[in-house]
């Protein structure tokens, strides 16, 4: 199962990163440094460590089954946000068209 | 990928989708209500807010338990089920017409409450396991519906791979009607797939080993009630009962008596696995007779599946997340059906054959009444549970024949009207009576069960009131759709 939850893990980045470079592409966002795209990416993958960690800790019986389908959820939401709302990323990464 | 190819599984998808969409919505609709189906056989009784919740179990209470199943156990599946966090009460139920029925007992003071008969849940929860058309014709439906599903996810898959990235985050600024129902479409199937994959994967491990020949000898349970034997006379219960907690170090979930033993069943609550574990005693010696063995890594893993669709374990959090999960996924089936409509309506021209065009509006009709049908339904189910006497003959039945009038009226009335063009009049008086249904029945509540709900404050158990804010909530949802739809066709 856990095997599960790197593999989905993984493609959540690959998705976020995609993301990233779809909205920079389409709003012809200024390159930014590659540390910024690093921080993002860590930072993406600690948050969602962290949650597994929290889900595994407060709900010690089926934890990782909770954090799958909360990630499914939060992800569902974000790329909804991110489809529909791209001024809130746009006003959330502080860059002017 | 050839363009033979990824037509044929762009029609398979839009066809096996269609036709299985209408299955799906209800079986998914169904069972994610059915995560708490205890909890609504308790609204559906409010007869039960008058004692305050308790898991202690007294020697007289399961003495009534046992004379109570007695009455019915030439039955089939009979059992007692034992209190436990989520249904605080003793329950004798017995198998028949499709549902577990029964009395219910008072698990300290031992008395039989004079609790309203319900489908409650266990009506709803049927719907989902096999349509309520009967358990052998309704799971092979619910079976083939389930294989369909299967088909649909990759057959999406498959469509939607090579433009999967850019239709995830490309951006609309102003999205379209058509676009956004594609695109939550799209969204909803990517990010719940693997719950979709293990819902539809377990819910085939459920159903097909039942149309299987089966290599298991089956446990002496439903035979032996017809023999007389010694089972008349009434077995001590209670050390019985302490015995299978401290085995379990837990309070059993159910008692099921066979020929010479007596089985307590473990809580299933408590893991993930459903393991079905039991303890079983001797009727005479009050001695350990057998119990289960442990599963192969194999089973264990069937079982785990299992678990996770029936979401036993976890407490109320899982439930919750899964419900939103089920919930999400009848969203995805009914804009799938939305989508096919549309791409439809909109592909229909002059010189279209008035056949087609009249199909397309039928099968327009049949997704809104089915959709809305469905919905309209289950509320009006719980507005019989509450306006029908309680002293009525056959009252769980007239609650389930409720349930079918409403939802083959509704489906009836949406076939008529959308081939009469009145599609926007068929949705806007659907979602606007739902609506108002959802609204009211909180309302109806407080003024039919208001002493019950007192007692229920009163002994805080607040689970009547989540329970009606649950269905406020969604009338509000509704009523903000009446208006959005509305204010679409005045422009």
């Amino acid at each position: 199962m856990f095997i599960l939850v790197i593999t989905i893990n993984l493609i959540s980045i690959f998705f976020l990163i995609c993301a990233l470079n779809v909205i920079r592409k389409r709003y012809n966002l200024a390159n930014t440094s590659p540390t910024e795209n690093l921080c993002y990416k860590s930072g993406f993958v600690i948050l969602n460590c962290l949650s597994l960690l929290v889900c595994l800790y407060h709900w010690d019986n089926p934890g990782w089954l909770i954090w799958i389908n909360l990630t499914s959820i939060n992800a569902f939401i974000v790329a909804l946000g991110l489809g529909f709302y791209p001024s809130i990323y746009i006003k959330w990464i502080g860059i002017k068209k | 990928m050839n363009k033979k190819t990824f037509s044929f599984f762009s029609i398979c998808h839009q066809w096996i989708g269609l036709v299985g969409g209408w299955f799906l919505f209800i079986i998914f609709i169904s069972g994610s209500i059915s995560i708490f189906d205890k909890e609504i056989t308790q609204w559906m009784q409010p007869e039960l807010a008058l004692y305050s919740p308790t898991k202690d179990v007294s020697t007289q209470a399961l003495n009534q338990a046992y004379d109570s199943w007695k009455e019915y156990k030439d039955i089939r599946k009979n059992l007692i089920i034992l209190p436990s966090a989520r249904d605080p009460f003793i329950r004798v139920l017995h198998y028949q017409d499709e549902l577990l029925q029964g009395v219910v007992i008072h698990p300290q003071e031992g008395n039989v409450i004079p609790a309203r008969a319900t489908g409650g849940g266990d009506f709803i929860d049927s719907l989902h396991r096999h349509l309520f058309i009967g358990r052998s014709i309704g799971g092979a439906i619910v079976l083939t519906i389930d294989i369909a599903f299967i088909l649909i996810l990759i057959s999406g898959i498959v469509i939607y791979l090579p433009t999967l990235i850019k239709k995830l985050f490309f951006i609309y600024p102003k999205p379209k009607s058509l676009r956004f129902k594609s695109d939550l479409h799209t969204l909803i199937g990517i990010f719940f797939l693997p719950f979709l994959f293990v819902i539809a994967i377990s819910g085939f491990l459920f159903l097909a080993p039942r149309y299987l020949p089966s290599t298991e000898t089956k446990p002496h349970i439903s035979a032996q009630h017809h023999k007389k034997t010694n089972a008349d006379t009434r077995p001590d219960l209670f050390p019985l009962l302490a015995k299978a907690e401290t085995y379990f170090g837990a309070m059993p979930s159910a008692i099921v008596f066979a020929k010479k033993e007596i089985r307590f069943m473990e809580n299933d609550e408590a893991r993930i696995a459903r393991l079905k574990n039991y303890v079983a005693f001797d009727r005479n010696t009050m001695q350990q007779t057998s119990s289960s063995t442990p599963p192969t890594a194999l089973s264990l893993l069937n079982k785990t599946l299992l678990g996770i669709h029936m979401v036993r374990a976890g407490d109320t959090i899982l439930r919750i997340v899964f419900f939103l999960m089920g919930i999400g996924s009848s969203v995805l089936v009914a804009y799938g059906l939305l989508l096919f409509c549309n791409k439809k309506r909109n592909s229909v021209s002059s010189n279209t054959s008035m056949y087609k065009q009249y199909f397309y509006k039928t099968v327009e009709g049949i997704n809104i009444g089915i959709i809305m049908g469905i919905l309209i339904a289950l509320v009006a189910f719980f507005w019989l549970n509450r306006l029908l006497p309680i002293s009525l003959p056959q009252r769980l039945h007239w609650e389930i024949t409720g349930f079918f009038s409403v939802f083959f009226i509704i489906l009836i009335t949406s076939i008529l009207s959308t081939t009469c063009n009145k599609t926007y009049l068929t949705w806007i008086s659907s979602i606007g009576f739902f609506s108002i249904l959802c609204l009211f029945l909180p309302v109806l509540d407080i003024a039919l069960c208001s002493s019950y709900l007192k007692a229920a404050i009163f002994n805080q158990h607040y689970l009547y009131i989540i329970m009606d804010s649950v269905i406020f909530f969604l009338g509000l949802i509704f009523l903000r759709l009446f208006f959005y739809i509305q204010s679409i066709g005045r422009k």
